[in-house]
């Protein structure tokens, strides 16, 4: 079984890693776009020339983004098929779709009209052009809707069933799927934190630029609508997040209370712990710093509603593993007597808890006789791992607070026109240029590291989700990725590093110094 | 519009990246490499093979 669970780990490993290289570009290219948009909305609407120079230097930093990243998604579809082949069997023909929409109307929607946008400056109106930008916009955040509805399915599978016959899940309810809520609410959650970065990624360069004394009117310029969306983006992921979390103790308790490293139900409203070390091998938290109250408001908005602890999920989740095993039965009989009416009418009523009992299968194949001691094990197997969720969870939200502060002070100075008089807070604006990459990574480790033991929540565990394949084929596909991905980052970096270095205008007019206003304030 | 100095550089980038992965597609990747899974395969994976006497628990226990 070692050698089996080492290539589950390694399958993890590997389509974590390539999923969160594929996450350095995205959240990028989601927020510029829309960036871009606003610009070239100004330049329409003020017919100033210095707005279409800013939206076609910021459009050669997201066209770099867009070809490097462009197509790194793709091995995670590789990957579908090769490590994760049970999985595809087994939910492809719900998971599949949305992925496949995403290839066929966004992608080719966004790719399209990222040619026009770099080809059609000279070719197309202004006003053409315009909307060109707004589809490529459109485009991106369409894309980012449908890979999050196939991810969403996977933490909240609705509108499908199990078919014994086919030994896979069958789709009942697209609309259930397309207007899954933690789908929709992961979708804004996302797409928000992408809008940060992009508003980040602007305000860090233009920052620099400002520091440096250099292209001061298309930086002082880039920067109020930087810190403007930026702001307006900060606030919106951490009200989508809190709706996010809210959802998530309808339909991932374990999750948030991982996330709390809450072991034990509290009385409402429960406490929220600020610092401490979850301890998995004792279930305690030690030298915690709880302020009473928060977690309970945060999660229920309510005074009265419990948030159950780990411990009690555990000990709901042995209940589940026991009906489970009925379910279990069920099929069983079934494929001995596909005919077998009562064991299809069993099959039905307990088909919802068959996951919780496969999890038994990391003990031993014979599953219906599974020890007690068996069944507790594999109940507390449902608990993530509690620390690396907890700091995860940390990192991000305290990045998200820092963006709101940092975005709302500097949005605050530039209104007033003295934020190019605080070089200090320049400084630390070029500085914060990683850190919304690190807060949206961190949240997909606790989006993900926080489904486990499921690949499909409830339904599938992981381990039975993997193919059959040997630990050196996952090694050498494992450490191809990792340098095709790491070398595919550097060049990014080095032609983002070289596009600013070139700065804007460098092909078209720059003004002459007597024609630039005064560099204050905000236009 | 004139052409960008670093439209070379990216192109040969993008271009390298896409052969990379098609590469990867063809002789790592490809559907003869992966895994047949059926209806059978994966009742094997969910079931295994058949118990004579499957003795399942209560939930009433």
């Amino acid at each position: 079984m070692s050698t089996a669970m080492d290539v589950v780990q390694l399958s993890r490993l590997q389509f974590g890693l390539t999923a969160m290289y594929h996450f350095l570009f995205v959240p990028l290219t989601l927020g510029l776009s829309i960036l871009l948009g606003i610009m070239e909305s100004v330049y329409v609407m003020t017919g100033k020339e210095v707005w279409r120079q800013a939206t076609k230097f910021w459009g050669v930093l997201f066209g770099i983004n867009f070809a490097m990243g462009v197509a790194t998604g793709i091995t995670m579809e590789f990957q579908f098929g090769m490590n994760w082949a049970y999985y595809s069997h087994y939910v492809g023909d719900i998971f599949g779709a949305p992925l496949a929409i995403e290839g066929l109307m966004a992608f080719f929607l966004e790719a399209t009209f990222v040619g026009l946008f770099f080809f059609g400056w000279d070719r197309l109106s202004k006003e053409t052009h315009l909307g060109v930008t707004w589809l490529v916009a459109i485009g991106s955040n369409l894309s980012a809707l449908w890979i999050l509805i196939a991810n969403g399915w996977m933490l909240n599978p609705v509108g499908a069933h199990f078919n014994p016959d086919t030994m896979r899940m069958e789709v009942t309810d697209f609309g259930a799927i397309i207007f899954n809520i933690v789908a929709q609410e992961k979708f804004v959650h996302t797409v928000s934190a992408g809008y940060v970065t992009g508003a980040m990624f602007v305000a860090s360069v233009s920052a620099i630029y400002l520091l440096l004394g250099k292209h001061i009117e298309i930086a002082r310029r880039s920067m109020t609508v930087a810190l403007s969306f930026g702001l307006a983006s900060a606030l919106s992921v951490v009200v989508l997040g809190d709706a996010s979390g809210y959802t998530a103790t309808e339909n991932q308790r374990m999750k948030i209370a991982s996330v709390e490293a809450m072991w034990e139900t509290e009385p409402p409203p429960a406490a929220f712990t600020v610092f401490g070390l979850p301890n998995q091998a004792t279930h305690r938290t030690d030298d915690a710093l709880r302020i009473p109250w928060v977690l309970g408001l945060i999660t229920t908005h309510s005074l009265d509603e419990k948030v159950p602890g780990i411990t009690e999920l555990v000990q709901r989740n042995e209940d589940h593993i026991l009906s489970g095993l009925l379910a279990y039965s069920a099929l069983e009989k079934l494929r001995a007597d596909r005919n077998d009416a009562n064991a299809r009418a069993q099959l039905d009523q307990y088909m919802s808890d068959i996951g919780f009992a496969l999890l038994l299968k990391q003990f031993r194949p014979d599953i219906e006789n599974a020890t007690d001691a068996e069944i507790t094990k594999a109940a507390w197997g449902t608990v993530p791992d509690v620390a690396l969720l907890f700091w995860a969870f940390r990192i991000m939200v305290g990045l998200g607070f820092f963006f709101i502060l940092l975005f709302g002070f500097a949005f605050y100075l530039i209104s007033i026109g003295c934020l190019l008089r605080v070089r200090w807070l320049l400084w630390v604006l070029a500085f914060a240029l990683p850190l919304p990459w690190i807060a949206a990574e961190s949240g997909w480790i606790v989006a993900e590291v926080g489904r486990q033991p499921w690949v499909v929540e409830g339904v599938l565990p992981t381990f039975l989700a993997v193919s059959g394949i040997s630990t050196s084929n996952v090694l050498v596909t494992l450490f191809g990725f990792i340098g095709f991905y790491t070398a595919l980052l550097l060049v990014d970096i080095f032609l983002m590093i070289k596009a600013i270095r070139l700065g804007p205008g460098h092909n078209v007019p720059q003004p002459r110094a007597r024609e630039l206003p005064a560099a204050s304030g905000a236009e | 519009m004139s052409r960008h100095p670093l439209l070379p550089e990216v192109t040969i980038a993008l271009a390298v990246k896409l052969i990379v992965i098609l590469a990867a597609a063809l002789f790592v990747f490809s559907p003869k490499q992966r895994p047949r899974i059926d209806a059978a395969s994966m009742q094997e994976r969910l079931i295994g093979a058949p118990t004579a006497n499957p003795q399942p628990r209560s939930i009433l226990q």
